[in-house]
């Protein structure tokens, strides 16, 4: 990974760069926040011709350490006005590595009324014209697809995405090429659309430029890397049986899991939606369905799934946990069928399912449709693509919703909708969706693993400090999460198999200082955009509504919040 | 697990991977089972009851509240036991 690719699309250059020597141990999010700092004026606006987009893969992006290729995406967000990164797996990520490029930078704006597509391989960058403007992102992938043949890795935005709505994220593709691995959070396929930029092609047929410093050190330590994998019991055993999914029945059971627009914790029909129902479901059913599924070449975890409707007919792929919240539970819908319906229009108009799903919630709160209503729901995601000024109104997420709708019941912080996880039922992660430079953002500290009472206010703060740099950690490296449990703790023998991929010296204690380096040019860009202390907290029902059954609110003190960026501040 | 006098009954709900992992002779349809426990036994005590390792369950719930290893079962108590999780 030896150069930055830069995409002008105000005069359509584009050129290759050295990577400079402050970049050389960046990756992924710290590359990305740093590039935003370096060259982003925090003042502009999100969807002008100042902002930039940046890609990047993480420093073991494209290696064979399972679940090492995560994409990450970079900009000024239009929810929070603040820096963003999002991230997901898919095949992005490691076509960009073999082709070299450590860092893709997508700026200015184009003029032509005509949407463009980058093409990328191991001769040529090339700019050329999309013939699938306005097409939501399955269809874009078909035609791509039949032009290039399968190899080729894509990330693409839909019609949300290309209309400029907030709550539009970015997809790229899984192993088997479906458009559906989402870089969903933060708007960012909204500052990919005003550039008038639909998708980019990534192909790596011919191209290695993956060079292993020390490839025989690389496999043996890998090996064990890949046994601490295995034998943890987060990272070995549910996720690759049940995914994500299997989290609904735990959050259902602290009173934690969003329902009805977050006025309870807790859903009647949680036992419909949870890990259980959806594996049984998906067994039963049988033709395309699959209970386990990698969206990344060699990960041994496989917390992925394909939803198959009731003939076997794949729905959506995956159903992940934070939709099933989100646009189940949280909308008192409590049918997979149709939660996978909803996710897959989602999907396809290019909006992210968890920014959607509170802003329906919103929507139900206030009386547009009733809760429960899973049609209701469907239509009004067939307003937001007619363009009605309802659909334009929802598609600018749950902030905007609530403002026009006048709702007082609004789940966001710096302006982007809350995951699937009450605050009021797990403060450590309220902690995190407080003072995290990426606003509500469940992958930004999560502190759910954690065995603490999750509704005593008194350690929270303390979990969360600890829990933003872990993440940030995986997040730079190109880590799922997901094995941050069994690899966490041994962040030496990571900082090794960085130095067999690419020569460079780390240390483990190097990698947690860059963490928290990086964590603080995300609260610089953010200060220097004029977000404060005042915007790091959560919504005030959440301090004075208490949960029913649970009693809880979330009462960690506000001047207490401040702490969990201390030292990392 | 025999009634003696003074002994409480607790009904356990498992899910998921738990479920596939408890002792066999226990598994019954559904997610839930009755176990008599001795009287001022604690969780910890019902993990290892049920074939269970304690570092198999990451979350404890009792009667909707959040509780931990040491907590002692009540007569009547409803137990949720979850396997650790860090995020979805």
């Amino acid at each position: 990974m030896n150069k930055i690719m830069r995409l002008n699309l105000s005069d359509g250059t584009i050129i290759t760069e050295p990577v400079p020597e402050k970049y050389a141990q960046l990756g992924g999010r710290s590359l990305t926040s740093q590039i935003i700092l370096d060259e982003v004026d925090p003042g502009c606006e999100p969807l002008g011709s100042r902002n930039k987009l940046v890609f990047a893969p993480g420093l073991l992006g494209g290696s064979f350490l399972s679940s090492s290729s995560r994409l990450s995406v970079g900009g000024k967000s239009p929810l929070t006005g603040g820096i963003k990164e999002a991230n997901a797996g898919g095949t992005a990520a490691a076509a960009l590595c073999k082709l070299g490029i450590k860092a893709l930078i997508i700026e200015g704006e184009s003029n032509s009324q005509t949407s463009m597509y980058l093409y990328l391989d191991k001769d040529k960058a090339e700019l050329r014209r999309a013939n699938m403007a306005g097409c939501g992102i399955y269809e874009s992938a078909r035609v791509i697809f039949e032009q290039y043949g399968d190899k080729v890795s894509l990330i693409l935005i839909g019609p949300g995405g290309e209309r400029g709505y907030a709550a539009a994220g970015l997809a790229n593709t899984d192993v088997q090429g479906r458009p559906s691995r989402f870089l969903g959070r933060g708007g960012l396929g909204a500052v990919m659309g005003v550039k008038g930029l639909k998708g980019i092609v990534i192909n790596p047929t011919g191209a290695n430029m993956i060079d292993y410093h020390d490839r025989k050190a690389f496999q043996e330590l890998n090996k064990e890397l890949v046994r601490l994998i295995k034998e943890n019991p987060v990272s070995g055993e549910v996720y690759p049986k049940y995914g994500t999914a299997a989290m609904a029945s735990r959050t259902n059971s602290i009173h934690a899991l969003p329902t009805r627009n977050f006025s309870a914790g807790s859903f009647e029909h949680s036992d419909r939606i949870n890990g259980d129902s959806l594996y049984e479901l998906i067994t039963s059913r049988g033709g395309d369905g699959e209970t386990t599924h990698a969206c990344m070449p060699g990960c041994v975890i496989k917390c992925s799934n394909v939803f198959a409707d009731s003939e076997g007919k794949e729905i959506v792929a995956p159903l992940e946990y934070e939709t099933i919240g989100l646009m189940g539970s949280n909308l008192g819908i409590g049918s997979l069928d149709d939660i996978a319906k909803l996710n897959y229009r989602c999907n396809d108009l290019g909006l992210d399912t968890i920014e959607m799903g509170a802003a329906l919630g919103v929507a139900m709160d206030s009386g547009i449709i009733p809760f429960g209503d899973a049609k209701a729901a469907c239509g009004l995601l067939e307003e937001i693509a007619n363009e009605t000024i309802l659909g334009r109104v929802l598609a600018q997420g749950a902030r905007i919703t609530g403002l026009v709708l006048g709702c007082r019941r609004v789940p966001v912080v710096k302006g982007q909708g809350m995951p699937a996880y009450d605050p009021r039922g797990v403060k450590g992660l309220g902690v995190t969706y407080a003072t995290s430079p990426m606003g509500a953002d469940h992958t930004a500290g999560n502190t759910i693993r954690a065995e603490v009472d999750h509704t005593d206010p008194k350690p929270q703060v303390e979990l969360s400090r600890k829990a933003q740099p872990m993440a940030m950690i995986a997040d730079m490296m190109g880590l799922c999460l997901f094995v941050m449990p069994a690899l966490g703790p041994h962040l030496d023998k990571l900082a090794r198999l960085y130095n067999y991929y690419t020569g460079i010296e780390m240390s483990g204690e190097g990698i947690s200082q860059a963490a928290v380096r990086a964590l603080n040019i995300e609260h610089e860009f953010n200060r220097q955009a004029g977000l404060t202390p005042a915007q790091d907290r959560l919504p005030e029902f959440m301090m004075d509504e208490p949960l029913p059954v649970s009693g809880s609110v979330f009462d960690v003190p506000v001047d207490e919040l401040q702490k969990a960026t201390q030292e990392i501040v | 697990m025999n009634k003696d006098s003074g002994d409480v009954l607790v009904t356990v709900s498992l899910h998921d991977v738990l479920r596939d992992k408890i002792k066999r002779d226990l598994i019954s349809p559904g997610s839930t089972l009755s176990c008599w426990m001795q009287s001022l036994s604690s969780v910890d005590d019902l993990i290892l009851e049920l074939g269970l390792q304690r570092e198999d369950v990451g979350l404890i719930v009792i009667n909707g509240r959040q509780s931990d290893l040491d907590t002692k079962l009540s007569d009547g108590d409803k137990v949720m036991l979850f396997s650790p999780m860090c995020g979805g």
